[in-house]
């Protein structure tokens, strides 16, 4: 044995620590400079909204980045950049990906603004789309923020799970506004909420490593163009999840096509449904006027919400849609009861707009083919959302300076 | 005697330095590859996301 050669005893004769930890520390850095070039790239070409495959409900995360990149490869600075957030209704479920309702928007407002939908299913206004705008405020400053949520609802200023971890690398990461408000929130929810305190403390050091090698944002790419790692609800075992997720086409259906329109109104979903209209009614007394009166103490909790949920300068930019269910479940409840439920709208929209935000209800005037079930639109809701949200938008527009 | 210590001891002198150096560093890139994609996985949830609409 020569005396540089390797001892032939050692357990692994040809390692080298130094030549071992430089591999690591060339790995992670090749890595690290990998993944912030694709933060920084939009690699979803056909982007029209985040269907399941490539949204969390098929275990696809995507990051505040990777939105960010898609912002910006669509929008042009002459834009005025609208970005469409909430929840299941406004990602259009019930709507084709080639009808929904967010392009229409995009035809009736012109090349003037840039409409992209970043809406996710379950998420409130604070999630997704909110942090997106929020994080690209300086870059795009003409901005408005479109978001919905149902009457007499509270928002939290930090988004809802599992959209959260969005608000999180924002917040973070440092590219959220400084909002005296919204962090006196956190810090209270966090002090009342052990497992949101431990989880903090995982998500914290979490993004950190995330800021430095961009992890989530390379693994995010991998599994969109190259192959998934991992298994989801639509593609449990092996070898189906390996298949890259730019390979799934949005399989959202048309609500108006015979096949679904069928079962719509499903008979044994009516008692919950029915349920869920009347979901105002413990918040409100009959005055001695027989009408409809709102509890302070909600009036006052809402208000509360609502002034933390987003930041006072983003408030008049964040147009706010109030949902309102199909005709076909309003026209069973008794006239009283419809009295509350519209008395629930109109106090709702005062509320927000109290606040500080642009508000309305939309769909009373909608017929139950608008509706695929009770609350979420068909294409041809669809259409007519848009129809009453662009002139609106345009105001919004004229009314901020945008115009200048 | 190993497999692997068999190989080493069929190459010559000279030739031993030089790879144990090339396998090192891929092994080091392959462990950092593990690590990243590990971390991408622990900041994943645990518990999957059933969206459920009514």
């Amino acid at each position: 044995m020569s005396p540089g050669s390797p001892p032939l005893s050692a357990p692994i004769p040809w390692l080298r620590p130094y030549w071992f930890l430089a591999g690591l520390g060339l790995g992670l850095i090749a890595l690290g400079w990998a993944g912030r070039v694709v933060s920084r790239t939009d690699y979803h070409p056909d982007f029209v909204r985040f269907h399941p495959m490539i949204s969390p409900e098929d275990a696809y995360y995507p990051t505040l980045d990777e939105m960010c990149a898609i912002a910006r490869s669509r929008c042009r600075p002459d834009q005025v950049l609208v970005i469409v957030g909430g929840n299941s209704i406004l990602l259009g479920i019930w709507q084709p990906e080639a009808e929904v309702w967010t392009k229409r928007l995009q035809q009736l407002l012109g090349d003037h603004y840039c409409v992209l939908n970043f809406a996710f299913r379950g998420a409130s206004p604070t999630d997704g789309g909110a942090v997106v705008a929020e994080a690209l405020r300086r870059e795009f400053p003409r901005q408005i923020l479109i978001v919905n949520e149902a009457a007499i609802t509270a928002v939290d200023s930090f988004g809802r799970e599992p959209y959260r971890y969005v608000f999180w690398q924002g917040y973070f990461g440092g590219r959220l506004l400084d909002s005296v408000a919204r962090t006196t929130d956190i810090d209270l929810t966090v002090a009342d909420q052990a497992p949101l305190r431990r989880h903090l403390e995982e998500v914290r050091p979490s993004i950190w490593f995330d800021r430095v090698l961009h992890y989530q944002d390379l693994w995010n790419w991998v599994t969109f163009e190259w192959f998934g790692t991992l298994p989801s609800p639509r593609e449990p075992a092996f070898p189906g999840y390996l298949r890259p997720r730019r390979l799934y086409p949005d399989p959202e259906v048309d609500g108006t096509s015979p096949v679904y329109a069928k079962d719509t109104y499903r008979p044994e979903a009516f008692p919950v449904e029915m349920q869920i209209l009347r979901g105002p009614g413990p918040y409100y007394k009959q005055g001695p006027g027989g009408t409809w009166e709102l509890a302070e103490v909600t009036r006052r909790d809402l208000s509360s919400h609502l002034a933390s949920a987003f930041p006072d300068p983003l408030k008049p930019r964040t147009l706010v849609l109030l949902s309102q269910s199909s005709p076909f479940y309003r026209r069973h409840l008794t006239p009283l009861e419809g009295e509350l439920l519209q008395r629930s709208f109109d106090d709702s929209v005062q509320i927000w707009r109290d606040a500080g935000y642009p508000c309305f209800a939309y769909g009373s005037n909608f017929v139950d083919a608008d509706y695929g079930d009770r609350i979420h639109l068909t294409k041809l809701g669809g259409w007519k959302l848009a129809a009453q949200v662009a002139p609106e938008v345009e105001e919004l527009t004229r009314n901020l300076g945008y115009l200048k | 005697m190993s497999l692997a210590h068999r190989l080493v001891r069929r190459l010559p002198a000279r030739v031993r330095p030089f790879l144990a150096a090339a396998l090192s560093l891929l092994a080091g890139l392959l462990v950092a590859l593990i690590f990243d994609y590990v971390l991408f996985r622990i900041g994943l949830p645990s518990k999957p996301f059933i969206y459920v609409s009514f």
